[in-house]
């Protein structure tokens, strides 16, 4: 049991950064669907990355940057162009898939020379995500970086005209998110996986936009559900074996249709409510037209 | 007159590039649209300086320019004689310029402390936003603004949030601060607080403009008056040279009888027949709150029935209840004798004329003119060939009728309807709505874009109309929009409904009391 | 000194817009590809000579198929702004449904005609169902479309591979993970040119030709296609003039779900004739579809056109995967980059850029 819970923290480590990352993002009023690609894409370049440097932590660092970049890209596209958040997202996502195909091919299945290990430290891995949590909510929720924020995800006609600059402070929420996602992608290779195959990481981006939604775009929750999910995915691996020996297959699907349970209990229950996201979520800011 | 080289010219050149502010040659326009044609305007120390204009005149623009709202498509701008970039909000709060806007420009689901902090620059993106709550507090208390610094804005009533927006350019300590009709909705008692603020501000040598379309005010308040017309300077004036009646005419121009605008017409003829009739009608808001609460009401045919208040009583959700697109939570709502869950959701939105007050909610800007103008009727047998094929013939035939009898300025009936001037959006709204014929409209805010000539021609549409014998449902912010219009009249406030009865009855400064503070205020 | 840029609106649409910034975002794709490829090790004129090659060649026809189909539904939906990305498991759904019909229901001696529309039918009902379903839980509980068709593709996928691996794995199949054979009477007849036999099928070939006019009567000269444009443009507009947006999201779900359901029957009754893993029925169509939309500029009869064209470059991508050593994922390369490019000069031609230069 206790081995199922380190199991879900070490394997949920990856969904929280992510996770902790688009709810920057979003909250400033930006969907970043890219956030699937750039968490394969993290998990390439940083395979790579350690596998020449031997270096984990500049796996992670380099993991980010990627990220990073993709995000800056989003940001041109969907904030400076008013370019539809969902496309220009996808878009990357596509991108950052044949980015990552493309860099870590010839790589495939080579050992890791060194990795991030904390299956020993996993108590403190939980305090550390916790107090991460709570300083990534007081930052948003507390400082004038947060209000910020915020309120460019509100209302970003009253943002700027109270001196706020609307379209700077878009992109670098979604440079910031998307780094923390490259981070995430690294993570889960260095961290958790620890080995590299095409398409490794592919599906983990969808999974950490839901929790961003069912997480009310609050860092506090997120932790929660990141370790919700990565229970579900420990769990799995536990009911393949006997005596359970459940299909790999059928059991495969289980994380894609809780999150879809998940997301359904909270949009048609009263919870709701209390999830309202940012008022000018996907929305463009047009700053020189004129609201009748 | 800036323009020349003359020695004269040089002269004022001179003198107003010493001005505080001094914008020279401003254009600027909207989809091709000219709202400012070269506007030169200058503002000095210590003076408040009043824009008068009317509606669509260019005034709100203008000072957006000097804010950084907007960015000027030519022209320049002097600080003190030096010439300035203006290209954001941030540039005109970094020179010291400081804009209270008419429609509170703040994030709802911030604080007061939050709002406010985005704009200081002495508050850093790592401090605490709550820090500048102590000097909140003082400045409320200062100028008894009763302000919580922690609170919301959501749970702040309309002038709450407009004293916000002036503790901010307080505590910006702006050497230029632009007051965009602050006092329209205010009562007598808060307007003298403004005012006393302006003078305040005007002794410690700032300079004030303010922006305003009360004659009233500019004569009392300003020392000099630049009046605007169709985007265009017709000149500026001392306050000691200035008249009623000069103002009057610089604002309209010769061909407006001084006098219509205050011109009443006749009472309507009213039958017995209840067109509409609400009874303990209660709707909630976006947020769960009771925004309308318990209100009954009856209009008659061939009647206008006004209702006066101030943005955010509950007059939205009074008609969104009313046209379908909001339950509400108790009351009755019966149209022409019946029930209103005896008609479909289609049929209500043909019984029913809607101009809402955000017009864009009504139009679809990237369809052509022909496609909005069947919005109501797209699915009925006049535009409907072989049970499912839309007849965009008759379409493009029909709504060449309707700019031609509206006078909507567009090339054709293919042009975009997001290509069109807010003022024609009305038009092309009001047109398609009437053309309907139902038996009742309800317009909100229905010239709130609209210049002088749009306006008298709205107005006499809904005339008309009524006097065919149908009803209308009038919202409006403007007091003597409801007063010239209307056959009886309400004022609504904090989602409750005050009758004043019918208009030769009514008394016109309690009914300012009752939209302000919803009693009496002695 | 310092420049300045800022946007402005244009009055006007950039004339040609419609040619212009599909062809532009083509060929700027295209080159920063090639880039790429260069700098992982291929010869900058390989790229090319395959794209030219791929442009007379049946495959790119065999590829076209299930991405015009799936691209036109996807139009619809994008037109109405419902965000359906689930084309992939649509496919899935009609793939499945038809196999599992063939296999164990359709008589042997059933007529081959009779027994290709039931299966259309069917296929089409299951991807329409699936669409179904995530357009309920948007319409009715405003679940997000975007992740719900994206869980849905996951699960299909799933779904899929554990019958090919279990239940359904063929006996005949030396215990590769794939059905049998489907019987030879709900094979789709390949059309056959001169001694050759080509992949592609002449009935979903029939299909994908026709389905894009249909849909563009529907879109602009019908009212159901009014009521999907206005919920698309400005949903407040739609509840306004009375329009019913559930439906709306529903009838669009249906439409793009079914669609893909199609082009999965096409799939594996018109060219594997056996039920096979996941990733090689949908092979990533039901996304590349998106940029067809796209390419298209969400018209039927457009996406017709960029079905073709992005059937070209996957054809390419399979020719590039055998001749150099680059995995056939890299194409997503191209089209991202292609779909971004897209919506970027959709802004210039609609707003234009205006430098300033600041002493």
């Amino acid at each position: 049991m206790l081995e199922l819970v380190a199991r879900a923290i070490i394997a949920g480590t990856p969904l929280l950064i992510a996770s902790i990352g688009e709810i920057y993002t979003e909250r400033s009023g930006v969907l970043n669907l890219g956030l699937e690609g750039i968490f394969v894409l993290g998990a390439a370049t940083s395979f790579v990355t350690t596998l020449y440097t031997g270096n984990a932590y500049l796996g992670l660092l380099v993991g980010g940057i990627f990220g990073a970049f993709i995000g800056f890209l989003h940001g041109i596209v969907s904030v400076s162009f008013r370019g539809r958040q969902v496309v220009s997202g996808l878009a990357l996502t596509m991108f950052s898939y044949g980015l990552a195909s493309l860099i870590g091919k010839s790589e495939v299945g080579k050992p890791l020379p060194t990795y991030i290990y904390v299956g020993d430290i996993w108590m403190e891995l939980i305090a550390i995500e916790i107090l991460i949590a709570v300083a990534f909510w007081y930052i948003l929720f507390k400082l004038k970086l947060g209000a910020s924020i915020r309120s460019v995800g509100d209302n970003p006609n009253a943002a700027e005209a109270l001196g706020v600059d609307v379209v700077k402070v878009r992109i670098l929420s979604t440079v910031f998110g998307s780094f923390m996602g490259g981070v995430a992608g690294a993570w889960y290779i260095l961290g958790y996986i620890q080995v590299w195959t095409e398409g490794a990481g592919m599906g983990r981006g969808w999974i950490a936009l839901a929790i961003v939604i069912v997480s009310a775009w609050n860092p506090l929750l997120a932790p929660v559900f990141s370790f919700l999910f990565g229970g579900i995915e420990a769990a799995l691996w536990r009911f393949q074996l006997p005596p359970y020996n459940l299909d790999p297959y059928l059991l495969g699907a289980l994380p894609y249709l809780a999150t879809l349970v998940i997301l359904f209990m909270f949009m048609a229950t009263p919870i709701k409510k209390y999830f309202r996201p940012p008022a000018s979520l996907g929305e463009p800011f047009y700053k020189e037209e004129r609201t009748i | 007159m800036s323009r020349g080289t003359t020695p004269q010219n040089l002269f004022f050149n001179q003198e107003y590039r010493e001005a505080l502010a001094y914008m020279k040659d401003i254009s600027k326009s909207f989809y091709g649209n000219k709202a400012l044609n070269n506007v030169s305007f200058n503002l000095r120390k210590g003076e408040i300086h009043v824009i008068l204009g009317e509606n669509g005149a260019g005034k709100t623009t203008l000072v957006k320019i000097l804010a950084g709202l907007y960015s000027p498509d030519s022209g320049e701008i002097f600080l003190e004689g030096k010439k300035v970039n203006i290209e954001s909000t941030r540039d005109a709060i970094k020179y010291g310029i400081a804009m209270v806007n008419q429609y509170p420009q703040l994030v709802e689901e911030l604080t007061v402390a939050d709002n406010i902090s985005l704009s200081l620059n002495n508050v850093g993106l790592f401090n605490q936003t709550s820090k500048i709550g102590d000097k909140i507090i003082e400045i409320s208390e200062r100028y008894g603004f009763r302000i919580q610094p922690w609170k919301e804005i959501m749970n702040l009533s309309f002038s709450e949030r407009q004293r916000v927006e002036i503790i901010k350019a307080i505590m910006l300590d702006a050497k230029v601060i632009i007051m965009d009709e602050p006092t329209t909705l205010l009562t007598t008692k808060e307007r003298r607080l403004i005012y006393q603020f302006m003078k305040k501000a005007k002794a410690d040598e700032r300079g004030i403009i303010l922006i305003t379309h009360k004659l009233s005010e500019a004569l009392e308040i300003a020392d000099r008056i630049t009046v605007l017309r169709k985007g265009k300077v017709v000149d500026t004036v001392d306050v000691s040279e200035a008249t009623y009646e000069k103002l009057m005419e610089m604002m309209f121009g010769r061909t407006v009888a001084i006098h219509e605008k205050i011109l009443k017409r006749g009472l309507g003829e009213t039958t017995s027949r209840r067109v509409l009739e609400i009874s303990d009608l209660s709707v909630k808001d976006n947020y769960g709150r009771l925004a309308v609460n318990g209100i009954s009401f009856h209009i008659h045919k061939g009647e206008i029935y006004g209702i006066a208040g101030i943005a955010g009583n509950g007059q939205i959700e009074l008609v969104e209840a009313l046209y379908g697109l909001r339950k509400p939570v108790k009351g009755d709502i019966k149209i022409m004798g019946k029930n209103y869950w005896e008609y479909s959701k289609k049929e209500i939105k043909r019984i029913i004329g809607y101009i809402p007050d955000k017009i864009q909610d009504a139009v679809v800007l990237d369809m052509p003119i022909y496609e909005n103008s069947i919005l109501k009727l797209y699915d009925t047998s006049e535009y409907i060939r072989n049970r499912f094929i839309i007849d965009y013939d008759r379409a493009i035939e029909y709504s060449s009728q309707l700019i031609k009898n509206y006078y909507i300025a567009a090339e054709g009936p293919d042009v975009y309807a997001g290509y069109l001037s807010g003022g024609n959006l009305q038009k092309l709204v009001l047109a398609r709505e009437i053309s309907i014929d139902p038996p009742l409209i309800v317009a909100v805010n229905p010239t709130r874009a609209l210049d002088h000539f749009s306006t008298e021609f709205v107005y006499e549409t809904l005339y008309k109309f009524k006097e065919t014998g149908k009803a209308v449902l009038l919202i409006s912010e403007d007091k003597d929009e409801v007063l010239r219009l209307s056959d009886r009249i309400s004022v609504m406030y904090e989602g409750r409904l005050i009758e004043m009865g019918r208009r030769e009855d009514v008394d016109v400064d309690l009914m300012e009391e009752y939209m302000i503070r919803g009693q009496n205020e002695d | 000194m310092k420049i300045e840029l800022s946007i402005k609106r244009r009055p006007r649409e950039l004339p040609y817009s419609n040619i212009i910034v599909p062809m532009g975002s083509i060929i700027i794709s295209l080159i920063v590809s090639d880039i790429l490829l260069v700098l992982s090790g291929v010869d900058p004129m390989v790229f090319f000579i395959v794209l030219a090659d791929s442009f007379l060649s049946f495959s790119s026809i065999r590829y076209a198929i299930p991405l015009i189909l799936s691209g036109v539904g996807l139009a619809i939906a994008y037109k109405a702004n419902v965000w359906n990305i689930g084309a992939e498991g649509q496919i899935l759904a009609g793939a499945l449904a038809a196999s599992g019909v063939a296999l164990f229901y359709i008589p042997p001696d059933m007529n081959p005609v009779t027994a290709a529309v039931v299966l259309y039918v069917i296929g089409f009902s299951a991807g329409a169902g699936l669409g179904l379903l995530a357009g309920i839980l948007k319409a009715r509980f405003n679940v997000n479309e975007v992740l719900s068709t994206l869980m849905l593709n996951y699960i299909l996928m799933q779904i899929v591979n554990y019958l090919v691996y279990g239940p359904w794995r063929g006996v005949r199949e030396y215990g590769y993970p794939r059905t049998d054979i489907f019987p030879d009477n709900v094979w789709l007849p390949q059309l056959i040119i001169g001694d050759m036999r080509t992949t592609v099928n002449i009935p979903t070939l029939a299909i994908s030709l026709i389905i894009p006019f249909l849909m563009y009567f529907l879109l602009f000269k019908t009212k159901w296609g009014y009521e999907i444009r206005v919920v698309g443009s400005n949903p407040n507009a739609a509840e306004y003039g009375g329009i019913n947006t559930g439906k709306v999201i529903a009838l669009t779900m249906i439409i793009s779900g079914g669609l893909a359901g199609i082009a999965g029957v096409g799939e594996v009754l018109g060219i594997y004739r056996q039920l096979i893993r996941a990733e090689r029925v949908s092979a990533g169509f039901g996304y590349t579809a998106i940029i067809v939309a796209w390419l298209g500029k969400l018209n039927p009869i457009g996406a017709l056109i960029a079905g073709y064209f992005i059937g070209v470059l996957v054809s390419a991508g399979y020719t590039l995967q055998i001749i150099s050593r680059i995995s056939y994922g890299a194409i997503n390369v191209v089209t991202g980059i292609l779909l971004l490019s897209l919506i970027s000069l959709d802004f210039i031609s609609k707003y234009k850029p205006i430098v300033k230069v600041v002493r």
